[in-house]
C-alpha cells in the first residue's frame, strides 16, 4: 500500500512537470492577451501527434523536442494572424468562441490525419532505475527534467533579453509599453506563440507516456484550468508549483479512487481554495 | 403606425403557427422527423441563448443540462415507472435543483472563471457518465419500454410520429412562450441590464449576483427540458448527451441564428440540422471543421447572427427614416 | 438643526502602500447641496466609490440615515435611498432612453422582481418615468438608444438615472465632464431645478467653479485623501491652505 502511495506521487510530481509546461504556455497567454484559450488542450495534442510522426517517419522521438514547439509557434502565427488579432480589441467573449472553434477545427483535422483510435509511441529510453521494491522508468524522470529545464530557461529568457523585457512591460501596461515604442502586436503574436510552443512540448513529452490519441486535449485542459486557477492567473513560479500539488493531490487520489474521481476531488480541492482566496494561492489581485 | 406594427406582428405570429400545425402533413415523414428533432434541439439553444444572449455569460457546459434532463426522464421512467409527463417533470427538476447548484457555485466569479468553471463541470460530468455504465449505460445508454401517452381521455402511441410531433410542438412552444413573456418582466429586463452593464445595474438596485442566478438556473431548466424531450423522441438516451461537443452546437446555433433574439436559436438549429442532414454524406468527416470556421466567421463578421443583423439594419433603416422625416417636416 | 443623512468616521481607503482616502469624517445634512472638490488625484472618485459600496473601505464606518451601511453592497444602499452618478457616462447602451430610466424607476417605485406581467405595464412606473423625461423634455428621445445620443444628452440623462431610484441623497460625480460651457450651463440649471424640486441633498464633485458656485450651499475641499477645509465658497476661497494646494505650487 504504501508503496502504491509512493510510486502515485512519484507519478503525481514527474507529471507535475509536464503539466506545468502546459498551464504556463495557458497563463501566459491569458495573462498577456486576456485569452481564455481553450484550444489549448489541441494544441498539446497537435505536439503528441508530432512526437508520433517524429518516431514513425524521422526515425525518433528526441526530434520532437524540436520540432512539436516550432511547429506549434508555426501553428500559432496562423491562428493568430487568421482569426485572434481581429478580436483583441473586444469583447473576451468573441476570443473564447474563436478559441472554441479551434477545438472543432484542429482536432477534425487530427482525426483526418491521425485517425480516431489511440496510439502507443514506444519509450524512447527504456531504462528504469530501483525504486524502493520495484523500478521506476527512466524516460519519465528525463522528461520532467526537461520539462523544468525549460521553465528554468524561460524564466531567464524573460528575465534577461530584452523580447523577455518586452514582454513583462507589455503584460504590466499595454499601452504604456506602446508609448515607449515596444511593439506590442507583435509581442502578443510573440506570447501566443510562445504559448502554443509549450502546450506542444509538453505533448511531445507526454506522448510516451499517455500515448497519443485524438482526444487527449480534453484531459489536460481541465487539469491545466484547475492548475491556473488555483495558482492565480499570473506568476509562472506559482503555476509550477500549483501544478506539483495538484498533480500529486491527483495521483495520490487515484490510488483510492479512479482518475476521474481523482479529477473531481481535485476540482473540489480548487473550489474550495477559490473561495477562501478568489485570487488563487499565488496570484497578484483580483480576478 | 404602431398599430399597423402590432396587427403585423399578430399576422406574423398567426402565419407561423398555422405552418407548423400543418406541417406534418405535407412533410414527408423523413422531414417530419428531422423537423420535431429541430425543435428540441431548438429548445436546447434556447437555454444557451438565455444566459448567453440575454445575460452576458458565456457557458459552455451546456451539454451538462440537456444530459441530466435526458437522464432524469429516462430513470424516471424506467426505474420509477411513471408516464411521460412526470418523465418531463423529473426532468424540469432535476435540471432546476442542478443548475441551482452549479449556479450558486459559477456566478460568484467574474466572467473569466465563469467559461473555464462550466467547462469543467461539463466534462467532469461527461466523464462520470461514461464512467458510471451500471447508472447511465454509457454511451449504450438507456432504451425505454414506456410506449405511450395520455392526454386527458385519450392514449398515443410514442412510435407515433405525428402524435409525437404534436407533443413536441406544445411543449416547445409553451416554454418559448414563457421565456419570452419572463424576458418582457422586470425581472427578465433586469437580467438583459446586467448584460449591458453589470456596475450600472448594481447602482441603480439590482443585486447582480442573484440575477445571475436566476438567469443561470432557468437556462439549465430549459435545456433541461430539452434534454426530457430528447428521450421521449428517440425512446432511448445516452451517455453521449454529455459530451461537449453537444454544447458547441448550442453556442454555434445560437450565434449563427442571433444571440440575444430568443427565436434566433431556433432559426440557427432548423438551419444548421438542415445543411448537416442534407450535406451528411461528405460532410461528416468535414462537419466539425465546418462548424469550427462557421463559429469563427460569424463571431468575427456578423456576430448578431442572422436574426440579430436584422434587427440591427431595421432599426437602421427606422433611424433614417426618422431623420427623413424630421427633416422633410423642418 | 436637520437630519443628518450621511456621516462618515475616519473614513479610509488604501491601495497597497498609496493612503486613497485617510481617515475622512463627513457629514452631510438633508437639504444641503454639499461640494466637494480638490485637485486630480485628490480622493474624490475614490470617497464617492466607498460611500456607493463600490469599494469596501480599508477601514472606517459610512452612516447612512442613522444605519450603518460599510458593509452593505451597491444595491441595497440603492435600495435605502442612496444614489450616485458616474464621471465616466455609464449607462445603458443598446437600450432606449425610457427603459434606461424605466429600469431605475421600477426599483424606486415598482417590483423589479416581478416575472408574471410585463415590465411595460405599470402605469405608476410609466408615469414616473415620463415625468422625468419631461423635467429635461426628452420626451421625443425616449425611444433613442442611449449610445446614440449626444455626449450633453448622456450626461443629462446619467442625472437623470441617479433620480430615478427615488433616492434620498444623490452622489453626482462630475455632472459637467466633457461638456461645453453653454451645456454647462444648461445642466447646471436643470440641476438646480431637480435639486430643488425632486430631491433635497445632493453632494457634488466637481472641478467647474462656475457650478459650484450656482449649486452648493457648502464646499469641502478635498486635498490628498484628507478634508482640508469646509465652509462656504468664501470661506474655502480665502483660506490659506486652500490657496496653496490650488495656486501655490502648480503655478
Amino acid at each position: 500500500m504504501i508503496e502504491l502511495i509512493l510510486s502515485q506521487l512519484a507519478n503525481g510530481f514527474i507529471w507535475g512537470w509536464i503539466l506545468a509546461l502546459i498551464s504556463i504556455g495557458l497563463t501566459l497567454i491569458y495573462g498577456q492577451l486576456e485569452i481564455v484559450n481553450v484550444a489549448h488542450g489541441v494544441l498539446y495534442t497537435l505536439g503528441a501527434v508530432v512526437s508520433y510522426y517524429c518516431v514513425a517517419d524521422f526515425g525518433g522521438w528526441g526530434w520532437s523536442l524540436l520540432a512539436a514547439p516550432l511547429f506549434l509557434a508555426l501553428v500559432g502565427v496562423v491562428i493568430y494572424l487568421t482569426s485572434i488579432r481581429f478580436s483583441l480589441g473586444r469583447s473576451p467573449i468573441v476570443t473564447v468562441i474563436i478559441s472554441y472553434g479551434l477545438i472543432f477545427i484542429i482536432e477534425q483535422v487530427v482525426i483526418l490525419t491521425f485517425g480516431g483510435n489511440p496510439r502507443m509511441i514506444p519509450n524512447p529510453i527504456p531504462a528504469t532505475i530501483p525504486f524502493f521494491e520495484g523500478n521506476y522508468p527512466v524516460f519519465r524522470i528525463l522528461a520532467a527534467a526537461f520539462s523544468a529545464l525549460t521553465i528554468w530557461g524561460l524564466l531567464l529568457f524573460l528575465k534577461r533579453t530584452r523580447l523577455g523585457l518586452w514582454i513583462r512591460a507589455t503584460n504590466q501596461d499595454a499601452e504604456t509599453a506602446e508609448n515607449m515604442g515596444i511593439p506590442t502586436r507583435r509581442v502578443f503574436a510573440g506570447v501566443f506563440c510562445l504559448g502554443s510552443a509549450l502546450a506542444g512540448l509538453g505533448g511531445a513529452l507526454a506522448a510516451p507516456i499517455v500515448s497519443v490519441s485524438f482526444d487527449m486535449g480534453h484531459n489536460i485542459i481541465i487539469e491545466a484550468f484547475i492548475v491556473v486557477i488555483m495558482a492565480g492567473f499570473g506568476s509562472i513560479r506559482g503555476t509550477v508549483a500549483a501544478s506539483l500539488i495538484i498533480s500529486m493531490l491527483m495521483g495520490l487520489a487515484a490510488a483510492f479512487v479512479n482518475p476521474v474521481m481523482a479529477k473531481v476531488v481535485a476540482m473540489i480541492v480548487m473550489v474550495v481554495v477559490l473561495f477562501i482566496r478568489p485570487q488563487g494561492i499565488f496570484g497578484e489581485g483580483g480576478q | 403606425m404602431r398599430l399597423a406594427r402590432k396587427g403585423g406582428r399578430w399576422m406574423g405570429l398567426a402565419v407561423l403557427a398555422a405552418v407548423f400545425l400543418a406541417a406534418p402533413h405535407f412533410l414527408q415523414p423523413y422531414w417530419r422527423g428531422i423537423l420535431t428533432e429541430v425543435l428540441m434541439w431548438g429548445l436546447f439553444a434556447l437555454g444557451f441563448d438565455i444566459i448567453f444572449g440575454k445575460t452576458g455569460l458565456l457557458n459552455f457546459g451546456m451539454s451538462a443540462f440537456i444530459g441530466m434532463g435526458s437522464y432524469g426522464y429516462a430513470l424516471a421512467v424506467q426505474h420509477l415507472g411513471v408516464g411521460m409527463w412526470s418523465g418531463l417533470l423529473a426532468a424540469l427538476l432535476v435540471s432546476l435543483v442542478f443548475s441551482y447548484l452549479v449556479g450558486l457555485l459559477v456566478t460568484r466569479f467574474g466572467s473569466h472563471y465563469f467559461v473555464v468553471f462550466t467547462i469543467i463541470i461539463s466534462m467532469i460530468l461527461f466523464f462520470l457518465a461514461m464512467n458510471l455504465r451500471g447508472l447511465t449505460g454509457g454511451d449504450m445508454g438507456i432504451i425505454l419500454r414506456l410506449r405511450e401517452f395520455q392526454l386527458g381521455p385519450w392514449s398515443f402511441s410514442l412510435r407515433n410520429a405525428v402524435a409525437k410531433y404534436y407533443l413536441v410542438l406544445g411543449v416547445v412552444a409553451a416554454a418559448f412562450y414563457l421565456v419570452l413573456r419572463f424576458f418582457d418582466s422586470p425581472l427578465g429586463r433586469a437580467i438583459v441590464a446586467v448584460k449591458e452593464n453589470e456596475l450600472r445595474t448594481e447602482v441603480i438596485g439590482y443585486d447582480t449576483k442573484q440575477l445571475k442566478l436566476i438567469s443561470f438556473t432557468l437556462s439549465g431548466v430549459v435545456a433541461g427540458l430539452a434534454g426530457g424531450l430528447y428521450p421521449v423522441i428517440n425512446n432511448s438516451t445516452n451517455a453521449e448527451l454529455f459530451f461537449w461537443f453537444f454544447s458547441g452546437k448550442a453556442v454555434l446555433w445560437t450565434v449563427v441564428g442571433g444571440a440575444g433574439t430568443l427565436w434566433g436559436p431556433f432559426l440557427g438549429a432548423g438551419i444548421m440540422v438542415y445543411l448537416e442532414d442534407v450535406l451528411s454524406s461528405w460532410l461528416v468527416d468535414y462537419y466539425p471543421i465546418m462548424v469550427g470556421v462557421l463559429l469563427i466567421v460569424i463571431i468575427l463578421l456578423a456576430p448578431k447572427g442572422i436574426l440579430g443583423s436584422l434587427q440591427q439594419w431595421l432599426r437602421h433603416q427606422a433611424g433614417k427614416k426618422q431623420k427623413g422625416d424630421r427633416g422633410a417636416a423642418a | 438643526m436637520s437630519e443628518l443623512i450621511l456621516e462618515t468616521k475616519e473614513l479610509t481607503k488604501n491601495f497597497g502602500g498609496l493612503c486613497a482616502v485617510g481617515g475622512v469624517d463627513f457629514m452631510v445634512r438633508s437639504g444641503e447641496v454639499v461640494a466637494l472638490i480638490g485637485p486630480n488625484g485628490a480622493g474624490k472618485t475614490t470617497f464617492f466609490n466607498l460611500l456607493s459600496g463600490v469599494l469596501p473601505p480599508s477601514s472606517g464606518r459610512i452612516y447612512f440615515k442613522g444605519r450603518d451601511i460599510s458593509g452593505l453592497p451597491p444595491h441595497r444602499r440603492c435600495r435605502l435611498g442612496l444614489s450616485r452618478t458616474f464621471q465616466k457616462t455609464s449607462l445603458f447602451p443598446e437600450l432606449s432612453v425610457f427603459e434606461n430610466l424605466r429600469l431605475g424607476a421600477e426599483v424606486g417605485y415598482g417590483r423589479r422582481n416581478a416575472f408574471w406581467r410585463k415590465a411595460d405595464r405599470d402605469p405608476r412606473v410609466q408615469e414616473v418615468v415620463e415625468g422625468l423625461l419631461a423635467l429635461v423634455e426628452f420626451q421625443d428621445k425616449a425611444q433613442e438608444l442611449t449610445g446614440n445620443l449626444s455626449h450633453g444628452d448622456q450626461r443629462l440623462l446619467e442625472v437623470l438615472m441617479g433620480l430615478a431610484t427615488r433616492p434620498d441623497l444623490l452622489l453626482l460625480d462630475e455632472p459637467s465632464a466633457g461638456l461645453s460651457p453653454a451645456e454647462t450651463r444648461q445642466l447646471t440649471r436643470q440641476v438646480k431645478r431637480l435639486s430643488q424640486e425632486s430631491i433635497k441633498t445632493v453632494i457634488i464633485v466637481e472641478h467647474d467653479m462656475e457650478v459650484v458656485a450656482e449649486l452648493a450651499s457648502r464646499i469641502c475641499v478635498l486635498h490628498q485623501g484628507r478634508i482640508l477645509c469646509t465652509g462656504s465658497l468664501q470661506e474655502v476661497k480665502s483660506d490659506p491652505r486652500v490657496q496653496e494646494v490650488y495656486l501655490g505650487r502648480s503655478a
